[in-house]
């Protein structure tokens, strides 16, 4: 009597498996022409990618090759903003300071300064400028930190933007 | 129906199944591949069709090997009856290929 029940069994089986594959054939013949249309797609889709790449390649090549032979001009312009608190007058003191700080720039490969803006950043940042007012010699000078704030070239010309803080006092005094 | 043409009908039928259902199976195979069924389909049934005629007639040394018997014995009828098996299971192939290109591309 079990291996009737047995046979059976296998029989169902087997039967459900043939129908799975039945269905899968019914299936794949319905939508195989719109998968095989959107696989066509897909790789019609990879193609044009891969040519835009080449393409957007070629242009930075180009590119490359053009501002690699622009250096850094003597004429770096420089514009500081101090708070709105600050007098005028340390203005152009300031901005002659960064002036020299970023004379080893000059002569140095646009491309190689616009790659690693960081390096400008970081050595801005820990500079600190010291500057005597003229009417009050007696008085400590004010100490000021700098923060660059924005960078451009114009062709060989490097603009660059700093923002001055002054020095709190309390820390000063540590 | 005499043994000659339920062999032949067979031989047929076998090439066409062979051709039909390993392209239907193959076509399942590519979906789940991440290929485009109906092309695979296409290709296969191609490929598969020298296999069907290979299959349906049960390999082919023991035709060719009947062959050298009966043209050596002068049983030319033999011959001709292994000629016809032959052209069976090639129109069973032929056919099972011309209905997947006609399934899938719409013109035989």
């Amino acid at each position: 009597m079990a291996k009737p029940v047995r046979v059976q069994l296998i029989r169902v089986l087997v039967t459900f498996l043939f129908g799975v594959v039945a269905g899968l054939t019914v299936m794949n013949l319905l939508y195989g022409e719109k998968l095989d249309a959107l696989y066509l797609e897909r790789n019609h889709l990879y193609y044009r990618n891969n040519e835009k790449y080449k393409k957007i390649q070629a242009l930075e090549k180009d590119l490359n090759k053009h501002t690699d032979n622009l250096t850094i001009g003597q004429d770096i312009s420089v514009e500081v903003k101090l708070p709105e608190n600050e007098s005028r007058f340390y203005q152009d003191k300031i901005q002659q300071e960064v002036q020299s700080i970023m004379h080893p720039f000059v002569g140095k490969s646009v491309h190689w300064v616009s790659d690693n803006p960081e390096v400008l950043d970081s050595l801005l940042e820990k500079r600190i400028i010291q500057i005597q007012d003229e009417k009050k010699p007696t008085n400590p000078p004010k100490i000021f930190h700098l923060k660059l704030q924005y960078l451009t070239f114009v062709g060989s010309k490097l603009k660059v933007w700093v923002v001055a803080h002054e020095k709190p006092k309390e820390i000063e005094e540590e | 129906m005499g043994e000659f043409w339920s062999t032949t009908v067979l031989n047929y039928c076998i090439a066409l199944g062979v051709v039909l259902g390993g392209a239907m199976l193959g076509g399942i195979g590519a979906f789940f591949g991440n290929e485009p069924p109906m092309d695979t389909m296409l290709r296969l049934s191609e490929h598969l069709k020298i296999w069907a005629l290979v299959a349906a007639l049960g390999g082919t040394f023991d035709t060719i090997k009947s062959f050298e018997v009966h043209i050596l014995g002068g049983e030319m009828s033999q011959v001709f009856q292994q000629l016809v098996f032959i052209l069976s299971a090639f129109f069973g192939a032929h056919f099972g290929t011309v209905l997947i290109r006609w399934l899938i591309q719409g013109d035989l």
